[in-house]
């Protein structure tokens, strides 16, 4: 069993961004120092791209050739509304391991 | 190895260049070369090429190849419900009209492999511009997940597709087990 197994990008994007809003390379180092996941510019760009279609993040005026992107309200309630479920199911994991 | 990366830019398609290739290039420029990073953005370019290549007639013409898989599906479907109406109902006539023109091309292996792969082949048509995939690559794991939205051409056709297959399974295996 592979048990370096990462998160999802689109998560991880969402919750750089739920901190305020960034540009690639800054979501980037962001990542890596919160989740110990270091995400190529290919799959970051992939998660933006979904994340923007789904209207969950939107981009805000370029700073020179960097982008910034934040967080949309829907991202924000599905944010929360993701976490939280993981947030029981990790309850419950935890209560069964444990007994 | 920035070169090559920077290179790679020249993969992606032009639309998506247009709409986010400057910060693109400027995040490549900013996050260091290494091989990992050149595979990333080549499986990225990739991914979105194979994408748009089958995706948008796919996706905005499903019936389309729902109605070619008809068509390929079509000789065979003739072939088995002629053969049922003489051999199960009993009524010959339409099955005896086309048997001299259709022998030479049953008997034949060519024919005989289309005839036989028409169903599947007719599946695939209906079913694959249907399907929503989003698969990538993550973390040395192939990650993805698929979803269905199927007009009624095509679920007709998936169907008819699949009762003709399991038709001519079960009559092969009755005639060779």
């Amino acid at each position: 069993m592979d048990r370096r197994r990462g998160a999802d990008p689109s998560l991880l994007v969402l919750i750089s961004l739920a901190a305020g809003p960034k540009h690639g390379h800054a979501m980037l180092i962001d990542v890596e120092r919160f989740a110990g996941q270091r995400l190529g510019p290919g799959t970051l760009y992939g998660a933006i791209e979904r994340l923007e279609q789904d209207a969950l993040i939107e981009p805000l005026p370029p700073e020179d050739r960097r982008t910034p992107y934040r967080l949309t309200g829907d991202g924000a309630r599905y944010l929360a509304e993701r976490v939280s479920r993981m947030q029981r199911l990790a309850q419950i994991a935890l209560d069964r391991v444990q007994s | 190895m920035r070169r090559c990366v920077r290179l790679l830019l020249c993969l992606y398609p032009r639309a998506w260049r247009a709409r986010y290739g400057d910060e693109f290039s400027q995040l490549i420029d900013d996050t260091p070369a290494t091989p990992g990073v050149v595979l990333d953005i080549a499986r990225h370019a990739l991914a979105l090429h194979l994408l748009s290549l089958g995706g948008t007639l796919m996706r905005t013409q499903p019936q389309r190849f729902a109605l070619l898989g008809a068509a390929v599906l079509l000789p065979t479907a003739v072939l088995i419900g002629l053969a049922l109406l003489k051999y199960v109902l009993g009524i010959a006539a339409p099955f005896d009209a086309i048997e001299p023109a259709m022998t030479p091309l049953v008997t034949h292996p060519i024919g005989e492999t289309l005839l036989t792969l028409a169903p599947y082949l007719a599946l695939a048509l209906a079913v694959v511009p249907v399907v929503r995939g989003d698969v990538r690559w993550e973390d040395g794991r192939l990650r993805g997940t698929l979803s269905l939205a199927a007009p009624a051409t095509n679920i007709g056709i998936a169907v008819s597709s699949i009762a003709i297959a399991m038709f001519m399974l079960v009559y092969w295996l009755s005639e060779n087990l």
